[in-house]
């Protein structure tokens, strides 16, 4: 990176946390008027709580800037680096709170096992997406579309997802991994473009 | 890797509990044999990458949320960049709460470190390009040193904000801090010649109050570099470096 601010502006990814590791502000600035609106996107599905997402976007960032190294770009994209990275925090919140939430609700009663709602949660969840990305959900089977969507988007671990679709774990992880496998071939090799 | 079953498995690999780890839909213990796992396996690390990027591209880019504005003023707030890239940062109050179970990706750093370790130990541009106080002539004491003399060096933080300059007096340099941030009683910062291959260590600064240490550099001293260590200093620079900026003596 040199002094020029243009110079961010057309440095590729790697060169820009290179550039984030030598201290150059800048060079945050770029990648955050690259990625941001990705980052604030599964963190804002994921959390559905506008202020917590924004927490979320935020330390995705500030942590670019901290920790520099934890990007290895040998091993994959900047973008989906910082999604999963947000991702995983917004997880994080989520599940604390619905832990906490649960401790609320078995304090208060003794409740039987609510039926299963998964369908509708993740009709819900599908609904929300971008017409792109549901179309391309929409070719894997059901099943297994809903198991990533209520996982990935709801931030259910595939015990909670299980519990919403009232289906067994272990056809839940079955499902999540073909479905996961399922869209890295409409992207690899049928070249779908999401 | 517990031999329990349920997890079916691909030639030791945990395909399916791979799967649900890059959608970080494995729970506490699960995630981290996980993570053992990809600590020894390339193979199964670049699944993962590939499943990220396959989940990434379910993520619109949506246009860049109004937060720049916090994410600018969090990493001016005293953050510094690393020395090298084992450096430890503090965690912001503010994010601490977002980090408590932050094991779960323990792993996803600790592959990035490995990376990383290979880099040497560099010094890095930190805060290049602050100009020196137009050769401009202080004046004043400090602590019973006196501080009168033509500033000869600034060392600047990683935002170019000067934190601390050396005024060359009739006795001998003096070094006058004058705004590094204040640190634990467990740390102290450390003051470096960063001219050679190896910085060289030219004495111990305390806890940054505003100061004048008096000191008398190599002539031959061109860079120098403020680090933090802890406290007892380091025999090399262990910490982040707060400041640098360049000796420039008047010809």
């Amino acid at each position: 990176m040199t002094s020029h601010p243009e110079a961010a502006a057309s440095a590729s990814d790697p060169d820009l946390v290179a550039a984030v590791a030598r201290g150059d502000e800048r060079a945050v600035a770029e990648v955050y008027r690259r990625y941001s609106g990705a980052v604030w996107a599964v963190a804002q599905r994921v959390c559905g709580d506008r202020a917590a997402a924004e927490d979320v976007c935020q330390t995705v960032f500030v942590d670019l800037w901290r920790r520099p190294e934890r990007f290895d770009p040998q091993r994959g994209k900047l973008r989906s680096w910082l999604v999963a990275q947000a991702h995983a925090r917004a997880v994080d919140v989520v599940r604390s709170e619905t832990a906490r939430q649960r401790r609320q609700e078995r304090a208060a009663r003794l409740a039987p096992t609510p039926p299963p709602s998964g369908d509708v949660e993740a009709a819900s969840l599908l609904a929300s997406l971008a017409d792109h990305v549901r179309r391309a959900l929409d070719r894997l089977a059901a099943d297994d579309r809903d198991a990533i969507v209520l996982a990935y988007f709801g931030g259910h671990s595939y015990r909670e997802t299980a519990a919403l679709l009232g289906a067994p774990e272990g056809t839940v992880k079955s499902r999540i991994r073909r479905g996961l496998e399922g869209l890295r071939r409409l992207l690899e090799a049928e070249g779908v473009t999401l | 890797m517990s031999p329990v079953t349920g997890r079916q498995r691909s030639e030791g690999h945990p395909l399916d509990d791979l799967a649900l780890y890059a959608l970080d839909a494995l729970e506490g213990d699960e995630a981290e044999e996980v993570e053992a796992h990809l600590a020894e396996c390339a193979s199964c690390r670049r699944e993962l990458a590939a499943h990220e990027e396959a989940l990434g591209a379910l993520v619109e880019d949506g246009p860049p949320p109004e937060l720049w504005v916090a994410v600018e003023s969090e990493i001016r707030a005293g953050d510094v960049a690393p020395m090298n890239g084992t450096a430890v940062h503090p965690v912001p109050p503010n994010v601490a709460h977002l980090d408590r179970s932050a094991g779960r990706r323990g792993m996803r750093r600790r592959l990035a470190l490995l990376a990383a370790a290979a880099a040497a130990v560099a010094v890095v541009g930190v805060g290049v390009g602050t100009q020196l106080d137009n050769g401009g002539t202080g004046s004043g004491t400090l602590a019973g040193v006196s501080t009168d003399g033509p500033t000869v060096a600034v060392l600047a933080d990683a935002h170019g904000a000067g934190v601390a300059r050396i005024v060359a007096n009739d006795d001998g340099d003096v070094l006058v801090l004058e705004g590094l941030p204040a640190l634990s009683a467990q740390r102290e910062y450390q003051l470096w010649s960063v001219d050679g291959a190896s910085p060289q260590s030219l004495g111990l600064l305390g806890d940054g109050h505003d100061e004048a240490v008096p000191l008398s550099l190599p002539a031959s001293t061109a860079k120098l570099a403020i680090s933090e260590e802890p406290a007892g200093g380091s025999p090399a620079p262990t910490g982040p470096v707060v400041a640098s900026g360049d000796v420039v003596r008047p010809a």
